[in-house]
């Protein structure tokens, strides 16, 4: 349980793989890479920062609730693993690099994820996205492919597309794909 | 569901196969092909701009 400050101060490499609850509390990443790799961790109204050439990496489970805001001057990565918010919904401000979603399944459940400062989907992988997720900052679809299931995805801020695909899980992309064609006989 | 600002900006192509719901927003497609092929979207009051050079390709059911 933090609800204090961690600090990540040296340029070596430390995972955390025991479930984090953190509430009120302050991350800051000075140099090396912090792994958070438990299978079920928590965060309330937590403020991150990622320092020039540092890293936080995401893996594992982690439920936001809050809101949650950050100069990531270096990189704070979703590399697998599932990134929801709780019941209530959860908010992302991260300013800076952004927060890099770059594998797994991004899930903002029912009350849904409001991304207001940036949110970029990066590296050639294959993410999921579930539930609501709400851009009212900035959003940016560098590469790979991101694949809903049942999502929704309401942007009333900007969002860049470069390069791939955005579309429905399989099941419901052939569905998607019979309607279509359908529609093209008919 | 967009109400704000699309922009495809790189030489690449991007597909969005997922249904649009688009309503007062802008799609301004800057740089490379943008495919809108959900079998079904719907668009009202959208700005949509197309740079030289730029491909902007509707397929399937568009409303």
């Amino acid at each position: 349980v933090n609800t204090g400050t961690l600090n990540k101060t040296t340029t070596n490499s430390f995972t955390i793989s025991v479930p984090m609850q953190q509430q009120n509390a302050t991350v800051n990443v000075q140099a090396g890479t912090l792994t958070l790799s438990a299978g079920s961790n928590t965060h309330q109204n937590v403020s991150w920062s990622v320092a020039s050439g540092a890293t936080l990496v995401l893996n594992g489970t982690h439920t936001f609730s809050g809101t949650h805001s950050g100069e990531i001057a270096g990189t704070l990565v979703q590399t697998g693993g599932t990134v929801q918010a709780g019941s209530e919904g959860a908010t992302f401000n991260f300013t800076g690099t952004g927060y890099q979603w770059q594998n797994g399944t991004l899930n903002g459940g029912s009350a849904g994820l409001t991304n207001a400062g940036l949110l970029r989907m990066v590296g050639n992988y294959g993410r999921s996205l579930s539930g609501v997720l709400v851009n009212t900052g900035t959003l940016v679809h560098e590469d790979g492919s991101t694949y809903f299931n049942g999502a929704s995805l309401r942007n009333s801020g900007t969002a860049e597309v470069r390069w791939w695909l955005v579309q429905q899980h399989r099941h419901q992309q052939l569905c998607e794909h019979r309607h279509a064609e359908q529609d093209h006989h008919q | 569901v967009n109400t704000g600002t699309l922009n495809k900006t790189t030489t690449n192509s991007f597909t969005i196969s997922v249904p649009m719901q688009q309503q007062n927003a802008t799609v301004n497609v800057q740089a490379g092909t943008l495919t809108l092929s959900a079998g079904s979207n719907t668009h009202q009051n959208v700005s949509w701009s197309v740079a030289s050079g730029a491909t902007l390709v509707l397929r399937h059911a568009h409303l």
